[in-house]
């Protein structure tokens, strides 16, 4: 049983491995097993490929589509004055761009009606700025919005409008400091002033970081960072706001006043050479860019020259009394008001017969100084006003600075030398008859002039000897006595010396009978002199023009404030002259005025 | 010895991968704080820009002297009204005191 038992089950083992050996054929198995080995052998091979053939190819493909330069913009520095008072500062806008592809995209979904109106343009606008740049992804619509008008905007939530913070300056002290701070344009650079000069400095540099992006722009990782953001620095002017406050509306007042065409001011401090106020008319206002004009930017008190006219006598006499050719009480015969050099005339206002060197500066007389000028040779003069600084730029970073004509002649014909005593062939801007007068204020010698603020005072170069200029102070003191030609110049409980000056205007190269400049130029304390301040006015078209009725009241204004403002002690306590004494010489000087003779070429007060 | 090495190594393949992963998240978060207390300082550079840009508004010379004429009736002294008093010389001010 248990053999034929084993028998049977031999069997049908027998049977069933006979069944398991069908010839079945292997090669489908082998064919799939190729063709996945094949397939998987060639990706491992393009993933070696990818990874190690085509790698930079692909990593910098890559890097294109996420990888990112972020820009951190720096802020613009601060322009502050002397005291530290802001004068241009940066404050945030935002600036809405769009994607004008997007809105074109969507044009039929989006009315844009909200948008439009929050913005100020009509849909049609919108479109044509959107179609004409439609090859960019980023496009302006509108610049320098309110953050909080911004913020309504974007809470519109409109797909392809953006919004990017930007800067822009805001000048607080407008058209008071409009020249000397001048202004950048909408993309935050200097344009004029001290924007432009020091725009290196006040931009600062962009901070560069690579950052990784996902689709949508946000940033996913910071790769590295190129470049640390450099804020701008702050700049310091040597301006004090107040005077110039002061000066601006002085000047402006008197421009009304007389008609003026222009004017200009400028204010030194005697012992430094730093510019304390320095005002141009007409001015602008940096803030508001439809005002615009070339015209109103031009800094007239560097970039205008003029004949200084008799503002130049105490220069002949400060040199004739360091040559020692003549002393203050020297006697000169200003004849009968009228002199012929040569073939030509000049001429006083009114006969003045044999008068001294001081009044020569106090009367102003031409033939005077023309006098004391012949006693010396022409070259001298040049060379004082050479050394004077005229005819030379004084580089205080400010563009469209002007040199002035101070020419150098072979031969100087007598006329010539005559006239140059008293200020006509050469030319110098106010800036530059500040700086000479500063030598005289400070003890005869010359400082460079600074727009910001001086820690030492710096060597000068000295021009007139400490005992001449005390001398020639004297005198430029008594020309604002009741019996000087500017006695408005003068400022209460102060002793102030300075000289009038009141030179026909050249027009196409002839002198114009009635064109003028309106001239003073003067200094305070003349103790101890502080404050250089020369006023100009040029074509005043009221009844006045002479210096000392147009320019000095302005003078003593603003002389007398900055005095305060700078607190210099008063050294004339207890001289008060009555408001009445003061105004009896102005209407003799209107009557001199309005009886001189306008016919004559070169005349001078 | 030598299986216990290439443990300890592959060990330590994967705790300092692990760390560098720790190290990547921290950075990111700081980082982030990083980034806004950047923004904070821009933000308070900017509100500072217009509380000057306001200071300077509300105390312009015009504005101050128009407040003064108009709301307190103040009026600058005219030349009779000031007095000078010579300290250099007077060298006592009780002499001016009573007046």
């Amino acid at each position: 049983m248990s053999r034929a038992n084993s028998i049977v089950q031999n069997e049908s083992a027998s049977n069933q491995v006979a069944e398991m050996i069908v010839p079945v054929s292997t090669w489908r198995y082998k064919v799939v097993g190729f063709i996945f080995g094949a397939m998987f052998v060639g990706l491992i091979g393009r993933a070696g490929y990818l990874q190690v053939v085509d790698r930079d190819y692909l990593q910098s493909q890559g890097n294109a589509r996420y990888l990112r330069v972020q820009n951190e913009p720096p802020t613009r520095g601060m322009i502050r004055d002397r005291n530290g008072q802001p004068l241009a500062i940066s404050t945030p806008v935002d600036s809405i761009w769009m994607n004008p592809s997007k809105i074109l995209e969507q044009k039929d979904e989006y009315s844009y009606k909200q948008l439009t109106s929050l913005l100020g343009i009509t849909r049609d606008k919108l479109m044509t700025l959107a179609e004409r740049r439609k090859a960019r992804e980023f496009v302006y619509i509108k610049r320098h919005l309110a953050p909080q008008d911004a913020k309504k905007i974007l809470a519109l939530n409109v797909p392809g409008i953006n919004s990017v913070r930007e800067y822009k300056r805001y000048y607080p002290a407008a058209q008071v400091m409009g020249h000397v701070v001048g202004f950048t344009n909408i993309d935050n650079e200097g344009q004029e002033g001290l924007e432009l000069a020091f725009n290196s400095a006040l931009k600062g540099r962009n901070g560069r970081t690579q950052v990784l992006r996902d689709r949508v722009g946000h940033v996913v990782e910071h790769v590295e960072q190129l470049s640390r953001v450099q804020h701008g620095a702050d700049v310091t002017v040597s301006i004090d706001a107040r005077i110039q406050y002061l000066a601006h509306r002085h000047l402006e007042a008197a421009v009304k006043k007389h008609k003026a065409k222009t004017a200009s001011l400028v204010a030194l401090d005697a012992e430094t050479g730093e510019v304390l106020a320095m005002v141009s008319m007409p001015d602008f206002n940096p803030n508001d860019r439809s005002e615009f004009k070339s015209s109103r930017f031009k800094n007239r008190s560097i970039t205008d020259s003029f004949e200084p006219g008799s503002t130049m006598k105490p220069f002949t006499v400060a040199m004739a009394m360091d040559a020692g050719v003549v002393k203050p009480d020297t006697l000169v015969d200003a004849e009968q008001g009228s002199m012929y050099i040569g073939g030509s005339r000049i001429t006083d206002t009114k006969k003045m017969g044999e008068i001294t060197i001081s009044e020569v500066i106090k009367k102003s007389s031409n033939i005077g100084s023309a006098k004391i000028a012949m006693m010396m040779k022409p070259r001298d003069l040049y060379k004082t006003y050479v050394d004077l600084g005229f005819g030379q730029k004084n580089k205080l970073t400010l563009k469209g600075e002007q040199r002035g004509i101070l020419a150098n002649r072979k031969s100087w014909r007598p006329i010539e030398h005559a006239t140059m005593s008293y200020g006509y062939g050469l030319s110098v801007n106010t800036l530059q008859l500040a700086r000479a007068y500063l030598a005289l204020a400070n003890d005869g010698v010359l400082l460079p002039v600074s727009l910001h603020p001086v820690k030492e005072k710096p060597k000068g170069e000295r021009v007139f000897s400490k005992a001449t200029t005390e001398e020639v102070a004297k005198m430029l003191e008594l020309a604002v006595s009741d019996q000087g030609t500017a006695p408005k110049a003068r400022v209460d409980q102060y002793r102030v010396g300075g000289k009038t000056g009141t030179a026909h205007k050249v027009i196409n190269g002839a002198y114009q009978d009635d064109a003028y400049m309106s001239l003073f130029a003067g200094f305070a304390p003349i103790s101890n002199p502080k404050v250089v301040l020369v006023v100009m006015i040029d074509d005043p078209r009221g009844i006045d023009y002479y210096g000392g009725l147009v320019a000095a009241p302005v003078f003593s204004e603003v002389m007398a404030g900055a005095l305060r403002y700078l607190h210099v002690a008063p050294d004339d306590i207890g001289n008060k002259r009555s408001v009445e004494q003061q105004q009896k010489p102005i209407e003799l000087m209107i009557k001199r005025a309005q009886t001189a003779s306008s016919e004559d070429r070169v005349e001078g007060v | 010895m030598r299986d216990s090495l290439f443990w300890f190594l592959v060990a330590s393949v994967v705790v300092s991968a692990l760390f560098v992963v720790n190290a990547r998240h921290q950075h990111r978060i700081a980082y982030l704080a990083f980034q806004e207390e950047e923004v904070r300082r821009d933000d308070l550079n900017d509100e500072w820009g217009r509380l000057l840009i306001a200071q300077e508004l509300w105390s312009s010379p015009n504005v101050i002297e128009r407040d003064a004429r108009e709301r307190l009736s103040m009026r600058a002294p005219k030349k009779g009204d000031v007095e000078f008093v010579d300290l250099s010389k007077a060298g006592r001010e009780d002499k001016y005191v009573s007046r």
